[in-house]
């Protein structure tokens, strides 16, 4: 769905370059994550791909469309929610959607169902201006999806929601990526990553250094230990235990069998921790 | 389709907005201003306070009888001067409006108090001249002052006589003359229609950079050209309606409506491709304030000229200002309809070229 070899742009067109020498390629129905801080090249990236930025260097293909010569059509293809909200404040929610759905070429989601899908439902007649933060940010999100689109570019998508509306976005992100829905997510937050993403690029300083799955990231950069906690003559007492070596095994055996495990976690590598082991930065 | 829809969008945005009103409210402003605080015709009469010292009262009624009054009677007027009132005859003629004063120092008090002329005319006991003393106001060109001195030279019976008879001929003699009131008009269209229409097109801009929403615009299939346009649209179609609100009270239905019609949209699409240019290269009014603001001024200039033919220097033909001025002026006199015809595809072209480049610094400028 996504092709892109040898990605280079420079916004002072120098050779210091925002993006330098990016390749990588998202086949169809994958749930794609852009992962890096602050700065390092992610929103340079998702904005050439969708046209938003003038490819200089490299070679961008978007849902077959050659983004050297980018053609109007592709935008009946993808969707785009953007991090900064940026709906019409003057124009109902129903009126932003309405006015949207009509820019397209192919046939669109009912403003009606899409709001209620984000949790807007009874809100079509209220002005965007008069919304809150997030409201305009689930606004945006649903106008991304008027479309139908093929290809989905997700630019974090629950920033700034509370935990319920974002387990709500994050549901919908899953359900459209089951009806085939590519999906290109940029974000700095490991743990929607983690969640959603078949595979998870990090970009440090404009250069990818690393792509794979989080399953396997987490395989080859996690430890096989348990940490337990267990009271001992009324104290509480910590516990770190291999899974691997045999003795660990057989005292985490006692332990289970003594019945005085008060808590315990397995402690596999977190997408933070292992970007932090790679790039030596953090996701900030 | 898509065009229309952008178009409704920005009309619905501009009616909920404070601009779309400002422009209206200007325009009743103006109209009112027009019909009843500016006169059909300016007064040109000259006022003056005389002082006649003649000491013959039979030869002072002679005088005061070749003043013409209209009524034949002189009326009192009272003036109050700090805490005295002064009391004069008026003598009002089709030209002039005379005050006689019963005393030189009230006259000189009286024209220092109001800037206007005074003068004492004194008829000498001894040797039967007339002798002319003006105080004027000290601002006065010297070719008045010269034009003072030989006015007396000469006898008043060859004088006025051959002014009287001085031959003026009128050469264009089919135009339309327009009052006083209407010859503002041209100005005011131009200022209410395109100068707002500039500034207002560049603040509606902004607002959607502030908001964010052309990035969304950009990632439909509709073209960034369709945005532009819809904008212009609405800010030519806002103009036009503000104008007529101004022109068909006060000239009716005696001109061309298709010609004015072509025109206003010609000079409102011009004004806003240059608002759009100047909207494309900042982010905020507050970034953009000193252009715009330079630019209105410049733009401002020619109404000068117009009001003050005497200064018409020619770089002012530069400004795209000067020529909408003299252009509505054209069509309200039924003059040359040819030159506006001819003016208004300079402005369509000028506009396109403008609206071309706003275009490809708006793709340019697109960022992330």
């Amino acid at each position: 769905m996504i092709t892109v070899e040898h990605l280079y742009h420079s916004y002072g067109r120098n050779d210091v370059y925002a993006v330098k020498d990016v390749s990588f390629d998202i086949p169809k129905g994958e749930v794609f994550g852009f992962l890096g801080p602050s700065g390092a090249g992610k929103s340079t990236t998702q904005g050439i791909l969708t046209g938003l930025l003038r490819l200089q260097q490299g070679q961008v293909s978007v849902a077959g469309y050659d983004v050297k010569n980018l053609k109007n059509s592709m935008f009946n293809r993808i969707g785009m929610s953007f991090e900064q909200s940026n709906v019409y404040s003057k124009l109902t929610a129903r009126e932003n959607l309405q006015f949207f759905a009509k820019l397209y070429d192919v046939p669109t989601r009912d403003p009606d169902e899409l709001l209620k899908l984000v949790g807007l439902d009874g809100k079509g007649q209220i002005r965007a201006g008069e919304f809150s933060k997030g409201m305009k940010h689930r606004l945006t999100f649903a106008r991304s999806m008027l479309n139908n689109p093929e290809l989905w570019f997700l630019d974090e998508p629950t920033t700034g929601l509370d935990p319920a509306i974002a387990a709500t976005i994050k549901g919908i992100i899953r359900e459209q990526n089951q009806q085939g829905v590519t999906v290109f997510l940029t974000t700095h937050n490991m743990y929607i990553a983690d969640e959603l993403c078949s595979r998870v690029a990090f970009i440090v300083d404009g250069e990818i250094k690393l792509i794979d799955s989080p399953k396997n990231l987490k395989l080859q950069h996690g430890q096989s230990v348990v940490a337990v906690e267990y009271g001992d003559d009324g104290k509480l007492v910590s516990e770190t235990l291999s899974t691997v070596d045999a003795q660990s095994r057989r005292r985490l055996q006692d332990l289970i069998a003594s019945q005085r495990i008060r808590t315990m976690h397995t402690k596999e590598a977190t997408l933070e921790e292992i970007f932090i082991q790679v790039t030596g930065r953090e996701l900030v | 389709m898509k065009l229309w829809s952008s178009f409704k969008k920005e009309l619905l945005i501009a009616s909920r907005g404070f601009y779309f009103y400002v422009e209206l409210l200007m325009a009743f402003i103006l109209l009112f201003v027009l019909l009843f605080v500016v006169p059909e015709n300016f007064s040109s009469k000259e006022e003056e306070f005389l002082y006649l010292a003649i000491p013959d009262p039979a030869i002072e009624a002679t005088y005061i009888e070749t003043f013409e009054d209209l009524d034949g009677a002189p009326e009192p007027v009272v003036f109050k001067v700090g805490r005295d009132e002064i009391t004069t005859q008026l003598y009002e003629s089709e030209e002039a409006k005379l005050h006689v004063v019963a005393t030189e120092a009230d006259m000189v008090r009286l024209a220092e108090d109001r800037h206007l002329y005074g003068a004492t005319i004194q008829l000498d006991p001894v040797d039967g001249q007339w002798h002319y003393t003006y105080y004027l106001q000290g601002n006065e060109t010297s070719r008045l002052k010269q034009l003072l001195l030989v006015l007396h030279a000469q006898d008043d019976a060859v004088v006025f006589p051959a002014a009287e008879n001085q031959p003026v001929e009128t050469l264009a003699s089919d135009l339309v003359l327009l009052s006083d009131r209407e010859n503002l008009l041209p100005v005011f269209l131009t200022f209410n229609g395109a100068l707002m229409g500039f500034f207002i097109i560049a603040a509606y801009i902004f607002l959607d950079k502030k908001e964010g929403v052309i990035k969304a615009y950009a990632v439909s299939p509709s073209p960034l050209w369709h945005y532009l346009l819809s904008k212009v649209l609405v800010l030519t179609l806002t103009m036009l309606v503000t104008s007529l609100l101004l022109i068909v009270p006060l000239m009716g239905l005696q001109i061309h409506y298709p010609l004015t019609v072509l025109f206003l949209v010609t000079t409102g699409f011009f004004a806003s491709g240059l608002g759009l240019i100047v909207a494309g290269y900042f982010d905020d009014m507050a970034q953009s304030f000193a252009v715009l603001f330079l630019i209105m001024i410049g733009l401002m200039l020619p109404a000068l000229a117009y009001f003050s033919p005497s200064w018409n220097p020619a770089w002012l033909k530069v400004l795209p200002s000067y020529y909408m001025i003299y252009g509505f002026r054209e069509i309200f006199r039924q003059a040359d309809l040819g030159f506006v015809v001819r003016l208004s595809a300079a402005f369509l072209a000028g506009g396109a070229v403008l609206f071309a480049g706003a275009h490809a610094r708006f793709r340019r400028t697109l960022t992330v």
